[in-house]
């Protein structure tokens, strides 16, 4: 039987690339293929679901001896150890690469992350030559591998099981957020980690210009963990500088019911975000029928198509006129959630299953 | 619809009542937290960021997933809240005075370059004056 094992640095529950690691399994075991999840950071909910990587054995009798027979795919987001580890394996090799935040959005607030995410480029650019393909979520991410020597690539957008969104949300985190809504206003909300790149400082200076140009009941919503703590208190401190320390809420380390009444209380989804490699957050919103409107960056264009309202500009009066065209607008805020169902189709469990397997066969054939 | 959006953005701000004093402030605010404002080696940036960072809060956060642990954390919060307050204070300080320092630095430094940079230009122009005087005089001898 022919092995596809995956490896990635951090395993954790309930994060988009973990959920991702757990359905190409379950994809590739249901095709028929023997696979395996290895981590170098097993994070304890899903201790039972991986082993850490330096417990693989690669097939006995040297370099080529099963050649096509075991596969790896390395999930490349992040500096790690294991990729130079991996390339010395006498197995073929592929990645799955997430992106890699650019140094530049870490460098103000966490030198030491700059220089994690300058080794990971580096990192990225020496396993090129050790790679047999590249697969990337968007042909945004799927350009750069191409940029940094890697000779075949195919797009296979993340795997959402967009199911597993219809379950209960927390109640009391929806009876206190529905209630905050009976008080007037529109609710923003706003999914990601709190970090440079995502460009909350934006988000935040976009609404504030809202409350004061159309909605002063106005609430914003900014859902996410804090990866950068620096940058996180900077933006606490906005708030206030901008008085609207009343109506901005940050909640991190959400369980996922949470994050369900999060979605399931907002009116608007806004992004502002500088970097993306694909953006789930964006996607998941278009599940909850819950318009969007974004600015229009790296692979955010490709992933939304015509189901966002699409900023060239963020300018935060810009940013306000958008959000209250969506809002006051009918036909806007119907049209966009139409197709944001479909693009949610577009992106289904099936669909993306279909497009995995599709990218994967024929390269593992090659390969082998 | 973008382009609507932006003729509506720039209908607005032409009115009389448009708050325009309140969005500069927005629009100033923001840009200090942008990324393009400073480089990786920028001292001002650096200054501006430690002045910005130097406001010790600690009053720690006690949000927790369960119950229990957010008890733990308010009891552990006031146990040592005494202790942490006088210490953040002078750290505080340490941290303002730092970044007060570093501003002054940073802006001895811009004046050092910019008055670099002017000396440059006039040596410069010197220079040219005395080269097109030289080929003047070679041209005249000849």
């Amino acid at each position: 039987m022919t092995a596809v094992h995956q490896f990635l640095p951090v395993f954790a529950a309930g994060d988009a690339i973990g959920n991702h690691v757990i359905r190409i399994r379950d994809t590739l075991r249901a095709a028929g293929y023997e696979s395996e999840i290895f981590a170098d950071d097993i994070h304890p909910p899903v201790r039972k679901l991986a082993r850490h990587y330096l417990d693989f054995e690669a097939p006995a009798g040297g370099p080529g001896a099963r050649r096509g027979s075991v596969h790896l795919l390395y999930h490349l987001s992040t500096g790690s150890r294991m990729a130079g580890w991996l390339a010395d394996q006498a197995v073929p090799l592929a990645v799955d690469y997430h992106n890699i935040t650019p140094a530049e959005y870490f460098d103000r607030w966490q030198p030491a992350a700059a220089k994690v995410a300058r080794e990971a480029r580096a990192e990225m650019r020496r396993l090129a030559s050790s790679t047999a393909f590249g697969l990337a979520d968007s042909t945004y991410n799927a350009m750069e591998l191409v940029d940094e020597g890697y000779p075949d690539t195919a797009v296979v957008p993340i795997l959402i099981d967009f199911a597993e969104y219809d379950a209960t949300p927390d109640a009391a985190t929806l009876t206190r957020l529905r209630r905050r809504a009976e008080g007037g206003g529109a609710q923003w909300l706003f999914v990601g980690r709190v970090a440079a790149n995502k460009c909350q400082h934006d988000i935040v200076a976009a609404f504030a210009a809202y409350r004061q140009l159309f909605d002063p009941r106005a609430h914003l919503s900014i859902v996410g963990g804090r990866t950068l703590p620096l940058y996180a208190r900077a933006l606490e401190r906005l708030v206030v500088e901008l008085g609207v320390d009343d109506a901005v809420e940050f909640t991190d380390g959400v369980k996922f019911p949470q994050l369900l009444a999060h979605f399931r209380a907002a009116d608007v989804f806004v992004s502002l975000s500088e970097h993306e490699g694909f953006c789930v957050p964006l996607v998941e919103a278009m599940h909850f029928g819950v318009p969007t409107v974004a600015f229009a960056s790296c692979a955010v264009p490709e992933t939304v198509d015509d189901a966002t309202l699409l900023l060239a500009d963020k300018d935060p009066v810009m940013v306000a006129v958008a959000v209250q065209r969506v809002l006051s607008d009918d036909v806007v805020r119907k049209a966009l959630i139409e197709a944001g169902h479909r693009r949610v189709e577009h992106f289904s469990l099936v669909n993306n299953q279909r497009r995995l397997l599709e990218a994967l066969e024929p390269r593992i054939a090659d390969v082998g | 619809m973008a382009e609507e959006v932006r003729a509506e953005a720039e209908r607005l701000a032409a009115e009389p009542g448009f708050p325009a004093d309140y969005l500069a402030r927005v629009r100033t605010a923001a840009g200090r937290m942008a990324v393009t404002e400073g480089g990786q080696d920028d001292a001002r940036t650096a200054a501006l960021l430690l002045e910005q960072q130097a406001l010790i809060d600690v009053d720690a956060p006690v949000a927790a997933r369960t119950l229990p642990q957010r008890l733990v954390k308010i009891v552990v919060r006031k146990l040592v809240g005494w202790y942490v307050h006088f210490i953040g204070h002078q750290v505080g300080l340490l941290g303002q005075a730092t970044a007060r320092f570093a501003l002054i630095v940073a802006e001895r430094l811009d004046q050092m370059e910019a008055a670099q940079a002017t000396e440059r230009a006039a040596m410069a122009a010197e220079i040219a004056a005395l080269q097109a005087r030289v080929a003047e005089l070679e041209a005249r001898s000849t």
